[in-house]
């Protein structure tokens, strides 16, 4: 820049014109003696024409402040001549004589219209929420069902139609649009949530009714079964009465005991087994018949703290059941592997296999295909291994044959029930 | 053997007739002396007249529960052999059944043999306490 510049009206002049606030000098009565072309505009008037009374107002209380030692520019709303607001933000330089009075200044006025706006929005949107959250915060104590959730849907509309909630009526519909899903979404869970627990009353229920059976069955058993010793006895010419009538109380005891492990809610007697050995022993106990073809895929596996008894209960079922699937002959694969942090255990059959709308009945307790079954066998299983924190699966295609798959997790020992002289006391290992 | 099942009276204590009837014709079937009683009140009136070796207790009875009756029978008679057979099984039934003083806890439907395996087996135990109490009143008598 040239000192000579400096010293060019003409250059200051468009300095200012090229300012982008808005500049205005004034005389002692506010009387305007220069406004550049930003503040015209901002003004909505023509160069040198009238300023609305209102900013002349608004810079004779910016004067009253300086006069008191403020230095702090003003922030100030008016009327534009053509009916619309502006926001603006005004400073001063001004001029006071020896008595303090006002001798004339200029003026920078800043436009902040559009930060307004937005701060106005962020205000109204925080507003919207907090209306919302007391409303829901209200309802949500009270909330015990699908209908209540309805009722908080339909309070947060009328909420966002009355003038509690200020904005857009677009914004307004948006907000509704999303809470409609979220009023979807929710009665599905409660949906879902009410169906589950049904289901665990149900189960309760049926847990119960098992337990009593097995119960009130056990006695009668007992009693044929001393009955047909004793009858052995008087008649031991009788062997085949004598021989369907073991066969029978002990098919029922089976029975007896199937409802009984499957209402059992003790917990579990964790041990630190070698699943390999465990899946052989349930093998050898669920003994195969001959037609069946026996693979054994079994690979190293850690040691898991899983209840043996229950756990060899399980796999003697899932075997069972592959046995029953292949009544003309097949193979049956036993496979142990590592996936993660679990131990994977697979039965596989090439049985008659099941369709895929009865894969998802079959883990309830009662569904049976075997007309000689309880169709339990499943739903122990399943309740077995969710016990022990693992879970369990079916691939399965009709004549082909089905796969059932339990992942057991590599847990740390939790306390055991019996210590082990106690559990020696108990002799019965039922 | 025999002179073990000679000289133990078994008291069976069940509210089930058949049961109480078919056991007791199977033990003295095999040569043992049965007694038996149809309530815990029955059975510690029998208990407080005559020496049983051992008891054979349903956990459910009409008056009072088994394990109940166990504690009682602690009291009248310590050396007891005490046996619960029943049909009902929870494992806090069998944890306060061992804690009271019951030498086995069994569940029904028993097989013959093991009904009687563990008879035999309580009473060898019972003998058996009974010589080591008389070898030790021995030395300290001398």
């Amino acid at each position: 820049m040239l000192d000579a510049d400096l010293k060019d009206f003409e250059w200051w002049k468009r300095v200012l014109e090229l300012a982008g606030v808005g500049i205005c000098k004034v005389d002692k009565n506010f009387n305007i003696t220069y406004v550049n072309t930003r503040m015209a505009g901002m003004m909505g008037e023509s160069l040198f024409s009238f300023v609305p009374e209102d900013l002349k107002n608004a810079m004779a209380e910016l004067v009253k402040k300086k006069a008191r030692g403020a230095s702090e520019g003003y922030e100030f709303e008016f009327l534009r001549r053509d009916g619309s607001r502006i926001s603006v933000l005004i400073s001063s330089d001004c001029v006071f004589d020896a008595d303090g009075k006002f001798e004339g200044g200029t003026f920078t006025v800043i436009e902040i219209t559009k930060q307004k706006g937005t701060e106005e929005l962020l205000r109204a949107s925080r507003n919207t929420v907090e209306t919302i959250l007391d409303a829901i915060s209200g309802s949500l104590r009270s909330v015990d069902g699908e209908s209540r959730i309805a009722g908080l849907m339909n309070r947060i509309k009328e909420l966002l139609e009355s003038d509690a909630i200020i904005c857009s009526v677009q914004e307004k519909q948006r907000i509704i649009d999303k809470l409609s899903l979220h009023t979807e979404h929710l009665k599905e869970l409660v949906e879902e949530r009410l169906q589950e627990l049904l289901r665990a009353e149900r189960l309760a229920a049926v847990g119960q009714a098992a337990a009593m059976i097995a119960h009130d069955l056990r006695n009668p058993l007992q009693n044929i079964r001393l009955a047909q010793h004793l009858l052995g006895k008087h008649c031991p010419h009788e062997r085949k009465l004598l021989n369907q009538i073991d066969r029978n109380v002990a098919y029922a005891d089976g029975v007896v005991n199937s409802l009984s492990i499957y209402s059992q809610e003790r917990p579990l007697n964790r041990q630190e087994t070698n699943i390999n050995q465990l899946l052989r022993e349930s093998l050898k106990e669920s003994a195969p018949p001959e037609h069946i073809k026996v693979e054994e895929k079994l690979r190293e596996a850690p040691s898991i703290y899983v209840d043996q008894n229950r756990m060899k209960r399980a796999f003697q079922n899932l075997i069972l059941n592959a046995i029953q699937a292949m009544e003309r002959g097949g193979t049956l694969t036993l496979e142990t592997k590592l996936v993660e942090n679990s131990v994977v255990v697979s039965v596989q059959d090439t049985g008659q296999g099941i369709s895929e709308i009865k894969q998802d009945l079959i883990w309830k307790p009662f569904h049976t295909s075997n007309p000689k079954g309880m169709g339990l066998g499943l739903s122990i299983v399943k309740r077995i291994v969710e016990l022990h924190g693992g879970t369990i699966d079916v691939k399965s295609k009709l004549g082909e044959g089905s796969t059932f798959t339990v992942y057991m997790p590599m847990h740390t020992p939790s306390a055991t029930t019996f210590s082990s002289s106690e559990r020696q006391k108990v002799i019965s290992a039922r | 053997m025999n002179s073990l099942k000679a000289k133990n009276v078994i008291l069976v204590v069940d509210d089930d007739f058949d049961f109480l009837d078919l056991v007791s014709t199977l033990l003295r079937d095999e040569g043992y002396k049965v007694d038996t009683a149809k309530s815990g009140q029955e059975a510690l009136e029998k208990s407080r007249g005559k020496i049983y070796s051992l008891a054979l207790i349903d956990i459910k009875l009409p008056d009072f529960e088994g394990i109940e009756l166990l504690e009682r029978m602690e009291e009248t008679d310590p050396k007891m052999r005490k046996v619960i057979v029943t049909g009902y099984q929870t494992p806090e039934n069998t944890m306060r059944a061992l804690n009271l003083g019951a030498d086995a806890y069994l569940v029904k439907p028993l097989k013959v043999e093991e009904i009687l395996e563990t008879v035999k087996r309580q009473l060898m135990e019972r003998d058996k306490d009974f010589k080591e109490r008389y070898i030790l009143l021995q030395d300290s008598a001398e």
